[in-house]
């Protein structure tokens, strides 16, 4: 994933966040003026879609556990994913954007490796592996 | 679920409720049509929001969007992510169901 499709995520995941707490605030008065909890129902959103996607050959829950922390002499973690047909290397420190990412492979994307680096750029373990 | 309540004919109020009662209840009625309202214009937002996030990525269904911050009806309080497969009614919400709003008691008996 591109930086500029990470910020453009980011920034929506803010904005959907913001109208979250507005949802909680507008249901907390209702059930305050009715002066007991209001039986809310919600609408159905595209979060609460599955994509239809083939079991078998997909580590993603895996991969997910592989990503522990950083050792003292690790620095950050290099990933190496396709996506749309080009191959992209990014070096994150959190393992976070790494779950998103695994979380987001499908037909346009696939993650093929990560691994942590030192301050050097050296690799110092190999911990998802595309096979 | 929710309790059906019993629809009150205009009658039963006029004669069965305090006016005082009555005035407060429509105040409060008036008030919780007008939230349900914005609720609704909320999560039609959202909903265009999660669809840009997914044309973002090129592919809907996979992006794992994160839980609201805050307690929300619908949602796994203790859930990190939205639970896929969750959601329940397509656009008829309690929201939507407020819309025809004074003179009918459907929005308080929801589903």
């Amino acid at each position: 994933m591109s930086a500029d499709s990470q910020i453009r995520i980011n920034a929506l995941l803010l904005q959907r966040e913001a109208l979250f707490v507005r949802i909680h605030e507008i249901e907390q008065s209702v059930s305050a003026l009715l002066r007991e909890p209001y039986p809310f129902t919600r609408p159905s959103l595209p979060s609460d879609q599955r994509a239809k996607r083939k079991a078998p050959g997909r580590p993603a829950a895996v991969a997910k556990d592989k990503l522990r922390k950083l050792e003292p002499d690790e620095t950050g973690y290099r990933v190496t994913y396709r996506q749309q047909g080009q191959v992209r290397v990014e070096i994150h420190d959190s393992p976070d954007a790494l779950r998103t990412l695994l979380a987001a492979q499908g037909a346009q994307l696939e993650v093929q490796l990560i691994e942590t680096v030192d301050s050097t750029g050296t690799t110092k373990a190999v911990l998802v592996v595309k096979t | 679920m929710a309790k059906k309540t019993a629809s009150l004919s205009f009658r039963d109020i006029v004669l069965g409720a305090d006016a005082e009662v009555i005035r407060q209840a429509h105040e409060a009625r008036v008030q919780i049509n007008l939230l349900i309202e914005e609720r609704q214009r909320a999560y039609e937002r959202i909903a265009a929001l999660e669809t840009q996030v997914e044309d973002v990525l090129g592919e809907p269904g996979v992006f794992p969007f994160p839980a609201p911050p805050l307690p929300v009806a619908g949602f796994d309080p203790k859930a990190d992510t939205v639970t896929r497969g969750a959601g329940k009614k397509p656009a008829r919400s309690a929201a939507a169901s407020d819309d025809d709003t004074t003179d009918s008691d459907d929005s308080a008996s929801t589903e």
